[in-house]
């Protein structure tokens, strides 16, 4: 095999290599939590704000 | 794909400060802690893209629209926090939330800014690349060190309110690409080191320049030693093994080729009676 081609080969391997370690060590689905934890704390807040809401228009139609 | 992740994650967000705001108080300590880690979550998956994105990508201009951004998030993120009431009295989650939204600012305003200022490609020198590196380096020890302080305030917090230990996701996920990228340039760094020789041959041989050829050749060979003894040291990365090795057969193949064809190049490139045959093999090669 010629410099070149194999030259290029090794390359190849090489950066191809750097890709797996990454995907290897920082598996694409632990990107997914960061939505999740949102989404959790979204729905952990709405029960909070719909009450503070209700209070609020309680309020609001006593003061009415 | 990771584009939708952050624009889900953004639109979430977005849902969560129409929430969040309007809510004068959080009289729920783990609620109020998730809406602090939300904004952390959403901050630090940003900082991954971005740090990845630079360790393969030395764009400048298209980091620079990034950066620009991220800035704008961690802005915004700031001001979202310092509207927060304190919980139950106790302020030290979200100054400390303030603090390291400003250290993440700061570091891409400064270290990341400078660099983005250094623009990369194949024909840069080795210094170059060595110089981006150790900011890139830098700037990511500065985001994790800024992560520890917010998890150690956050570890408190949890004790003072008495709530179930959580690790904090998304910080160690940012240290984990943190510890991956600094194996992937110290691994890089010692074989593009044994490269760069090669480059200088190569451009010698251009100018029938004998004389740079030979030291480059020699160069080539001790350089690879010693990125061969280093890459001994370095050892994989948590038990991958698969980019240390292609760097090494790299290295081999590089110091040999400097070892037996470069020697009969510069025989050739050197001869005043090289024969068709001598040429013919060169060109083959």
């Amino acid at each position: 095999m010629n410099y070149h081609r194999q030259s290029k080969k090794l390359l190849a391997e090489f950066n191809e290599a750097s890709v797996n370690l990454m995907s290897v060590s920082v598996p694409h689905e632990l990107f997914l939590p960061t939505a999740e934890t949102i989404a959790q704390a979204a729905a952990k807040l709405a029960p909070v704000v719909a009450s503070q809401a209700k209070e609020g228009s309680e309020q609001k139609s006593t003061l009415e | 794909m990771e584009k939708i992740q952050i624009k889900l994650a953004l639109t979430l967000a977005l849902l969560i400060s129409a929430f969040g705001l309007k809510a004068q108080n959080f009289d729920n300590a783990k609620a109020y802690q998730d809406y602090i880690l939300a904004e952390q979550a959403l901050v630090v998956n940003e900082n991954i893209a971005y740090i990845s994105k630079s360790l393969h990508d030395h764009k400048a201009r298209q980091n620079e629209a990034e950066r620009k951004q991220i800035v704008q998030h961690l802005e915004a993120a700031i001001a979202k926090v310092e509207a927060m009431p304190s919980f139950s009295g106790d302020n030290t989650l979200k100054e400390a939330a303030i603090e390291v939204f400003g250290l993440y600012k700061e570091t891409y305003q400064v270290a990341l800014k400078a660099a983005e200022a250094t623009e990369l490609s194949k024909q840069s020198p080795i210094a170059e690349m060595e110089a981006y590196f150790s900011l890139l380096a830098k700037a990511e020890s500065q985001l994790i060190e800024a992560g520890k302080k917010f998890v150690k305030v956050q570890k408190t917090f949890d004790r003072t309110h008495k709530l179930a230990r959580e690790e904090n996701k998304v910080f160690c996920l940012f240290s984990e690409v943190a510890a991956v990228n600094a194996h992937c340039r110290k691994v890089f760094q010692a074989y593009a080191r044994v490269s760069e020789h090669g480059k200088v041959f190569f451009e010698a041989m251009k100018k029938k320049q004998i004389e740079s050829m030979e030291k480059s050749r020699s160069a080539l060979i001790a350089e690879a030693e010693t990125a061969l003894a280093e890459l001994q040291k370095v050892g994989g990365h948590n038990g991958n093994l698969e980019y240390l090795e292609k760097a090494k057969a790299l290295t081999h193949f590089l110091r040999a080729t400097a070892q037996g064809d470069f020697v009969e190049i510069i025989k050739i490139n050197q001869s005043t009676q090289a024969t068709f045959d001598d040429s013919n093999r060169f060109n083959k090669w």
